[in-house]
């Protein structure tokens, strides 16, 4: 039985079953999102109790984890706008310098766990869904366009301008 | 390198950050107690609104369908205030009762 069937038929098993299954990535997702525990397991917490409650709105044509996923990041914008959180924003990265593969690479792998959280927290909301969509649960460019409802073209410049900016943001640099 | 070997390294490190971290063992009861509340109070909200709907409906009801008093009930109800000819109440004279009940005497008393 399907997922969305066994929450339909019963909240509580299906409840279980969604926590077990879907709960931990969502909750990685949204630790990387938010770059705090506390939120992101409220995050998390929100995101399934409204899937849970919304579950007979969902069309099952659908991945439902993109759903799943939705949902979490339409809350991630409504506590944004709510918050007003001032982002350290590397939105324009138009002067940037271009990145070089190798040399984007090498800082990848030689940067701590601390430094690239921290990286990635510096980034603006945009840049850093379509990195977590990207890099983290491996979507591809339609999905990932699919899901934020934006153009491809849109989600290949969000990933090149975070990249641009991940890498000074890793050389020690302010963007 | 390619950008396929980049994106690797990417997502790999991107993992690397985050691993081991898991949600607490309780969140699942967390979750099923939530749920279940929520829908206790929308329960309780339905049967409110319906309550609340037939009450209203009740009372339209009662309100558009009461007997009203015809004129010749009117009539009678005037005779038999030892008037000698029926006559039709008007506002006019609704009035001038109203008017009656505050008439005061040369000394200023209220008349009995």
């Amino acid at each position: 039985m399907e997922i969305w069937q066994e929450i339909r038929r019963n909240s509580d098993r299906g409840a279980e079953r969604l926590v077990s299954e879907y709960g931990n990535r969502l909750y990685a997702a949204a630790l990387l999102l938010c770059s705090n525990s506390e939120d992101a397991e409220d995050l998390t917490f929100r995101t399934l109790n409204q899937a849970i409650r919304k579950i007979k709105t969902f069309d099952p044509s659908r991945n439902f984890y993109t759903w799943l996923y939705t949902i979490l990041l339409n809350f991630r914008r409504m506590d944004l706008r709510r918050k007003r959180t001032s982002v350290i924003s590397v939105g324009s990265t138009a002067d940037l310098p271009e990145v070089a593969i190798e040399c984007f690479a090498e800082k990848l792998e030689c940067s701590g766990n601390d430094q690239l959280s921290e990286a990635l927290k510096a980034l603006s909301p945009q840049l850093r869904e379509a990195v977590v969509l990207r890099y983290y649960d491996e979507k591809t460019i339609d999905e990932i366009a699919a899901i934020l409802q934006v153009p491809p073209g849109t989600v290949k410049s969000r990933l090149h301008n975070a990249r641009i900016a991940l890498n000074t943001l890793l050389s020690g640099k302010e963007p | 390198m390619t950008e396929k070997e980049l994106d690797d390294i990417f997502c790999q490190r991107l993992k690397s950050c985050i691993s081991g971290c898991k949600l607490p063992e309780e969140f699942a009861s967390k979750l099923k107690a939530s749920v279940r509340r929520s829908r206790r109070s929308m329960r309780l909200c339905i049967v409110l609104t319906t309550t609340f709907a037939v009450i209203l409906s009740v009372a339209l009801t009662g309100l558009m369908h009461s007997p009203s008093q015809d004129d010749d009930t009117k009539c009678a109800l005037v005779a038999k205030c030892d008037k000698k000819t029926p006559e039709k109440v008007s506002c006019w004279m609704l009035l001038g009762f109203f008017r009656d009940c505050f008439k005061r005497n040369r000394n200023g008393r209220r008349k009995k």
